[in-house]
């Protein structure tokens, strides 16, 4: 008897076991998986895609997204999504090391390339007989320039529709939604820009430059890191363009150490916390993220 | 009759040697126009079959066999170079999607296809052993390379050198084997895979070095000031890509101007495809394009046209054969009265050795069959060779 309810009961499971195999097969074969390269591209998808899509984001969190170095898997995992989605402006530096199927890849920023901002800094190097050879890049957080936002959000809804076009509908009704919450932060952004006109801001990182552009805000980029102590000289500099600039107020991408606050603060600038959001937050998203940066700069 | 047989098959069996040449003779004469019909029968479906399976292919203009040639067998004709700009064109279209191509190189004697992934779900091709190519450094074998060199995954193939005099010219790379493809009977199977950019480092647009920036080796600057470091010859560049310096890899200038042989060009319907070849002859897209299976079928009417030639040498040389045949059994029979009269004496009937004498051309005959057959099989596995020895 014992050995019959062994038997019936491992019958029980199998059969258990494999229609769940059946089902998921069935279910990663309709589901798109759609990876993208960094976090806003990542939001986007989930919330024009919602649940028509898989949106695969394998970024750690605590990685800047254009720096990552992916691993042999991370990469079979875009390779074998059914769209690839960039930020365009040289943006994940991993992308030009690395094999990805070219037919699914979408620049997003493609269509406003001629808009993309040259980076100031940076070190050109010569050998050969091919001469200097340009290192520079374009400026990539396309993304704080809400307008550029709207249009990479676009590009999103374009590709999710040519993949699933019998989706495009709830996709368009998804983008109209998400397109209205951009519009609204484009619009909050120029009155804040709008109170700080004329002044000058200095940033911790040159990651701004979509939004000085955008908004018509004068800033001025250092390579300070928020939980980093600055060195004298980083401090003589800083305090040298501070003069000459009369800045006020002090970008950052996350809250700076309390040091360098508030030696800041005793310098007459004012630490302001503009988290760009290139990766995943630890809480909100991306619409929440930037309502929050402009709060805080229009409460200046 | 078993006894006519068996006296027959003995008589063959000493006279060994006499009996092999002609099975031989006689087997090659049934053979030659046969197999060489099957010989181009295959190479023709084989090279149809992949010339029908690659809508379309883009390339400077020029012959538009050897562009053909180049982008279906990687058999690397000297044919200019065009640059990903088109590619770009392409894609823009929106009528499909463009795999570019740069088979330019070669390793060990087989060719190096750069391309990206795209070309593996369009052939279907299939890994058999590891995983495609990830990072730039890194290839992908078809079956035979790996059977041939007996290499596998976490080997590595350097690419050749294209002059060995030009030392200042090509540098060969080490790369990296980590993928063995499943075997399709295809050129693909002679062929090694990389990524596009794999092939640029080989050609020198990219590359990778120590920081210059960085570097504590005075020795190897040559002039340094705010905005550029200029490095002299001593600087080293890495021949071998890997996790600790792919970081230092990078490309020099726009991508737009790197180069490339063809593109193949998947169009998403009939319509699309028609549309594209429009632009091209409005020159809307400069270059060329070409439909593979038109170029191909030319290519082929050429060969059939010598089949035909053949196919009349093969009769005539056949029947001469048989009258060589005749002549030997004549012969023969002469050489073997004395043998006839004694087995008529013995008390054999004219009959039984009429049937005696026939069972021995029979099983000649039969025998030759045998072996025109087997050599007919054995054409089989010859019909790549063929292909890339006498029509490519």
């Amino acid at each position: 008897m014992k050995k019959l309810i062994v038997v019936l009961l491992s019958t029980l499971i199998y059969f258990a076991c494999s229609e769940k195999k059946e089902g998921q097969s069935i279910n990663e074969n309709k589901v798109k998986r759609i990876a993208s390269v960094n976090y806003p591209l990542h939001f986007f998808v989930t919330q024009i895609g919602g649940i028509k899509v898989d949106a695969i984001y394998p970024i750690p969190t605590d990685v800047d997204p254009v720096y990552w170095e992916p691993t042999a898997e991370d990469i079979i995992l875009y390779q074998e999504a059914d769209l690839i989605l960039l930020n365009g402006a040289g943006y994940a530096k991993w992308v030009d090391k690395v094999s990805l199927p070219q037919s699914k890849m979408i620049n997003t920023s493609l269509s406003f390339k001629d808009k993309y901002i040259d980076l100031e800094e940076g070190q050109t190097h010569s050998h050969g007989p091919e001469g200097e050879h340009e290192h520079k890049g374009f400026a990539f957080t396309t993304w704080l320039d809400f307008n550029n936002t709207i249009i990479q959000v676009e590009e999103v809804y374009k590709a999710l529709s040519n993949l699933l076009p019998d989706s495009e509908e709830t996709f368009k009704s998804n983008l109209q939604s998400l397109k209205n919450d951009i519009a609204d932060l484009h619009k909050k952004m120029k009155a804040a820009a709008k109170k700080i006109e004329g002044t000058t801001l200095v940033a911790s990182h040159p990651v701004y430059q979509y939004l000085s552009n955008g908004y018509n805000l004068k800033i001025i980029s250092f390579h300070w890191e928020p939980d980093q102590l600055p060195d004298d000289m980083m401090w003589e500099g800083f305090e040298k363009i501070l003069a000459s600039s009369k800045a006020t107020i002090m970008l950052w991408e996350d809250t700076p150490l309390i040091e360098v606050n508030d030696k800041l603060m005793n310098l007459g600038v004012k630490p302001i916390v503009f988290n760009p959001c290139a990766n995943t937050p630890a809480s909100g998203d991306f619409l929440s993220i930037m309502k929050t940066n402009i709060v805080n700069l229009g409460d200046l | 009759m078993k006894q006519s047989l068996y006296i027959a098959f003995k008589y063959l069996l000493f006279h060994k040697i006499r009996t092999l040449i002609l099975v031989a003779s006689i087997g090659i004469i049934i053979f030659l126009p046969n197999g060489l019909q099957k010989l181009i029968e295959e190479s023709e479906s084989q090279m149809m079959a992949r010339a029908d399976s690659t809508p379309l292919v883009i390339g400077t203009k020029g012959s538009s066999t050897d562009l053909v040639i180049n982008s279906l067998y990687f058999r690397q004709e000297k044919i200019e170079n065009m640059t990903m700009k088109t590619n770009g064109e392409l894609k823009e279209t929106g009528l499909g999607y463009p795999i570019p191509l740069l088979s330019t190189f070669k390793a060990r004697g087989f060719s190096i296809a750069g391309t990206n992934l795209d070309y593996f779900n369009f052939r279907k091709l299939i890994i058999s052993k590891g995983r495609k190519f990830s990072f730039v450094g890194e290839c992908v074998i078809g079956s035979r390379v790996a059977e041939k060199l007996d290499i596998t995954v976490s080997d590595s193939l350097i690419s050749s050198p294209e002059n060995y005099f030009d030392f200042a010219g090509v540098y060969p790379l080490k790369m990296e084997v980590v993928g063995v493809l499943q075997e399709t009977n295809t050129p693909d199977d002679y062929t090694i895979f990389t990524d596009l950019k794999t092939n640029w480092i080989i050609m020198g647009l990219g590359h990778g070095h120590q920081d210059l920036s960085k570097t504590l080796d005075q020795s190897v600057i040559l002039n340094r000031d705010s905005s550029n470091v200029t490095a002299n010859a001593k600087l080293f560049m890495y021949n071998e890509i890997t996790k600790q310096n792919l970081e230092s890899f990078h490309f020099h200038g726009s991508p737009e101007n790197y180069p490339i042989t063809s593109i193949i060009f998947v169009p998403k319907d009939i319509k699309s495809g028609t549309i594209l070849r429009g632009k091209f002859e409005a020159r809307e897209i400069l270059n060329q394009i070409v439909v593979p299976s038109k170029v191909v079928e030319t290519l082929l009417q050429s060969i059939f046209r010598i089949k035909q030639i053949f196919n009349t040498v093969f009769v005539l040389v056949g029947f001469a054969t048989l009258l060589i045949l005749g002549l030997i059994v004549a012969l023969s029979l002469r050489l073997r009265k004395d043998e006839i009269h004694t087995m008529f004496t013995i008390g054999s009937s004219k009959a039984k050795i009429f049937e005696i004498l026939g069972l021995e051309l029979l099983i000649l005959v039969l025998s030759s069959f045998l072996f025109a057959l087997a050599l007919y099989f054995v054409t089989g596995y010859f019909v790549n060779d063929f292909i890339n020895y006498f029509i490519i």
